[in-house]
Order: C-alpha cells, then sequence, then structure tokens
C-alpha cells in the first residue's frame, strides 16, 4: 500500500480505549417448571 | 520517564484484510503478509531490521490508507473485507495514509457475497460489522 510522501512522525495516544470491551452476558433464566394445573376434585 | 503524546485520540484511516479461520474464530489477515490481526488486542507494529516501529526512514509499521477512494484506487477494495481502523502509538502521516505502531478495527465492511462472514467477524472483534458494495462503496 502506497501512502504518499510523507512527514514528520508523531504520537497520539487515544483518550479512550480503542478495543470494545466484550459486553457482559445476562445470565441465562432458570428453566421454570410447567405450572400445573390443579385437577378437579371429583366427589 | 513520562513521554507525553503529541496528540489525543487516534487517527482513522481504511484498510483491506484476507479472512482466515483460526482456532474456531473468523480473523482478519494482512493481504500483504502472512499476519492476522489479534481479535481483543491491538496489533503492533514490528521491524526486522530491529529498531522501533514505525520509524521514519524504515518501510515498517501498521499501514492504513486515508480514504476508502485510494483504496479502490489501488485495487485493494477487491482483497475481501474492508474497514476502519484506529491508529496511534507513533504514527508516520503520509499524503495518501499512515504507518503506525498500533492499530484495531473499528468498524468491518463485508461484500454482499460474504454476508456469512457478518456474524463471526463481530464475534470476533466487537464492532460494528455492515454489508458493503465494495465497487461503489454503497453500505447497507
Amino acid at each position: 500500500m502506497n501512502i504518499g510522501e510523507e512527514d514528520e512522525q508523531y504520537t497520539i495516544e487515544p483518550l479512550e480505549n480503542p478495543i470494545p470491551r466484550e459486553e457482559p452476558t445476562a445470565p441465562p433464566e432458570p428453566a421454570r417448571e410447567p405450572e400445573r394445573v390443579a385437577e378437579p376434585v371429583t366427589t | 520517564m513520562i513521554v507525553v503524546p503529541d496528540k489525543i485520540g487516534t487517527e482513522v484511516g481504511w484498510r483491506g484484510w484476507n479472512v482466515r479461520v483460526r482456532g474456531g474464530r473468523a480473523l482478519l489477515y494482512s493481504v500483504v503478509h502472512n499476519a492476522f490481526w489479534p481479535a481483543g488486542e491491538p496489533i503492533e507494529a514490528f521491524c526486522g531490521k530491529a529498531h522501533a516501529a514505525p520509524a521514519g526512514r524504515c518501510t515498517c509499521g501498521v499501514y492504513a490508507a486515508r480514504s476508502l477512494a485510494h483504496l479502490r484506487e489501488i485495487a485493494y477494495h477487491t482483497q475481501g473485507v474492508l474497514g476502519e481502523v484506529h491508529l496511534w502509538g507513533t504514527v508516520v502521516p503520509g499524503r495518501l495514509g499512515w504507518r503506525a505502531q498500533y492499530a484495531y478495527p473499528k468498524r468491518l465492511y463485508v461484500p454482499h457475497e460474504s454476508y456469512r462472514l457478518v456474524a463471526p467477524l463481530k464475534a470476533s472483534y466487537g464492532v460494528p460489522v455492515t454489508l458493503i458494495n465494495p465497487y461503489t462503496g454503497e453500505v447497507k
């Protein structure tokens, strides 16, 4: 890659880290047992 | 000794890469050198001539162009994935681009036909990845 005529070098430092931090992932919700439907009581 | 930088922030340039799968991750590879860009950490320039890179009288450093138009002029848009990169540390500016000490992708652009790379590259580098027509620069 050609970058053309060059000027004098300099130093540049980022104010913030340019590398994205890994997003914290939410813990998976615990599996819920299916709701039990009360069976009708017959007498 | 405390080194005070000449500027604060990063330069933002353009690059093209090949993509290879390594260790189950999609990684960017230099078009010219057999070097991959690590995920989650900056790529750091080095020089085989045993001096700090980049140096003014050498050709070492991480290269980036000033514009997508320049990448197209030198046919890098046909190489695969395109992207904007943050550049920092020691920087040697040129009329058409930079040579830098450190770099990390800022945003990646994947050609339409390689749409399957969008999710793996986003997972690897944690940066936005969008589709692009590399010939027109149209982004979707």
